[in-house]
């Protein structure tokens, strides 16, 4: 196998999500980041809502029982080790990411690109792998 | 290094496996040299450079870049990460596998079945044990595909476990159609997985200019005269057969590459 010479780009994908749905989008451009072969890292934004307030919504209590193990919540280090953040939001509760996307601002570190994520309702999964793709290529320019 | 001494005593059944290398055709892979790390939920071992264990002299043999044994605690297993350009088979020895990834699979695996997943241009994934009580202890095979940028592709298959007992039972390997169900690869490499019973044994050529693989996955074996253990791996190059004996009190589980 030929290894193509790259540089290497990490991109961290961060969404949140309650049912799912923001999920998809964002696992979707975490394999365009794959696709242009930059490591990836995958986080879950935790609820901002409280243990009672989910449990009234089975399906946000089912999805997050499903979702807690899969992926742990950004960290600081991971967001050192990122060149690209790609952040989702949940229509539903845009509250999480804006607050992480504060914090990250907060802390700017010198060529690292946040992206938030756009949901293009005639194809998101096809357009959240290209806006995966094309990040991690902007960002390669950048280092070559 | 091969002298005449010491490759008659290195036939002795009961030679321990420590000894580093052999002759030059033998070169063995000791368990309890490989790279270990021990995370609480996952007990994992490295016969090659993985993660945070990295050693230059074992990069991988041929084409086979990977070969974990793992032990996964229940209900807990690696969160959704990707992979791209490899040949990533598991092997369950116990327990149960839950997997899922971006392709919308969601299968389990057990024991003799048979997951194969092709990373091509890239997936996402996530293994967890599929059981809420018993520890998964399974085997990773990473191998290198000959061929880039291949779609993503996802095989699964089980078998009766008799099809392993006394003989080599093709896992994966490159040809499309094959007699038992087995995973394509997309590489000039062949998996092979056997059972053989104390005192049972089998022989199996290797072309010229072929290399194998050897790994003990559970009990004692023996490998043209060299005792191996859980664990235990063995390279091969310019050896014509393998002969392999089920040795100890009950013989042992083990896995064949042949590569190129």
């Amino acid at each position: 196998m030929t290894t193509p010479n790259l540089p290497p780009i990490n991109v961290m994908v961060v969404f949140y999500s309650r049912y799912g749905e923001t999920e998809r989008l964002a696992l979707a451009a975490g394999v365009g980041a794959v696709q242009a072969r930059a490591n990836i890292r995958l986080r879950r934004l935790k609820d901002l809502a409280g243990a009672e307030i989910i449990a009234r919504d089975p399906r946000w209590a089912e999805n997050l029982a499903r979702m807690t193990p899969e992926y742990i919540a950004p960290r600081e280090i991971d967001a050192e080790w990122a060149d690209v953040i790609l952040l989702a939001s949940c229509p539903d509760s845009p509250g999480e990411a804006e607050q992480y996307l504060q914090a990250l601002q907060a802390k700017p570190k010198e060529g690292r690109q946040i992206v938030s994520l756009a949901d293009d309702p005639a194809d998101r999964l096809a357009s959240a792998r290209a806006q995966g793709r094309n990040a991690v290529e902007s960002a390669r320019k950048l280092k070559t | 290094m091969g002298s005449k001494a010491a490759r008659a005593k290195s036939k002795l059944p009961t030679k321990p496996s420590a000894a580093a290398n052999i002759g030059s055709m033998i070169t063995l892979r000791p368990a309890g040299e490989r790279g270990h790390a021990d995370h609480g939920w996952l007990n994992t071992f490295h016969t090659f450079s993985f993660a945070d264990y990295y050693d230059p002299k074992h990069m991988g043999f041929r084409a086979l870049r990977v070969l974990n044994d793992d032990r996964i605690a229940a209900g807990r297993g690696f969160g959704a990460h990707g992979h791209r350009d490899m040949e990533i088979i598991t092997y369950v020895l116990e327990g149960s596998l839950a997997h899922k990834d971006s392709m919308g699979q969601q299968e389990v695996l057990e024991p003799n079945m048979v997951q194969a997943m092709s990373a091509g241009t890239g997936v996402i994934h996530s293994e967890f044990n599929g059981s809420p009580k018993e520890p998964v202890h399974l085997i990773q095979i990473w191998i290198e595909p000959a061929e880039m940028d291949v779609a993503p592709a996802y095989q699964q298959f089980g078998y009766d476990p008799s099809e392993k007992k006394g003989r080599l039972r093709l896992i994966a390997g490159p040809d499309k159609k094959t007699s038992d169900p087995a995973a394509f690869i997309h590489q000039d490499a062949r998996m092979y997985a056997s059972v053989l019973a104390a005192g049972e044994s089998l022989t199996q050529p290797i072309a010229k200019g072929r290399h194998a693989w050897v790994h003990c996955a559970t009990g004692n074996i023996t490998l043209n005269g060299h005792a191996l253990k859980e664990g235990d791996g063995a390279a091969l190059s310019d050896e014509a057969a393998l002969e392999i004996a089920g040795a100890g009190a009950s013989g042992g589980e083990f896995l064949v590459f042949d590569l190129a």
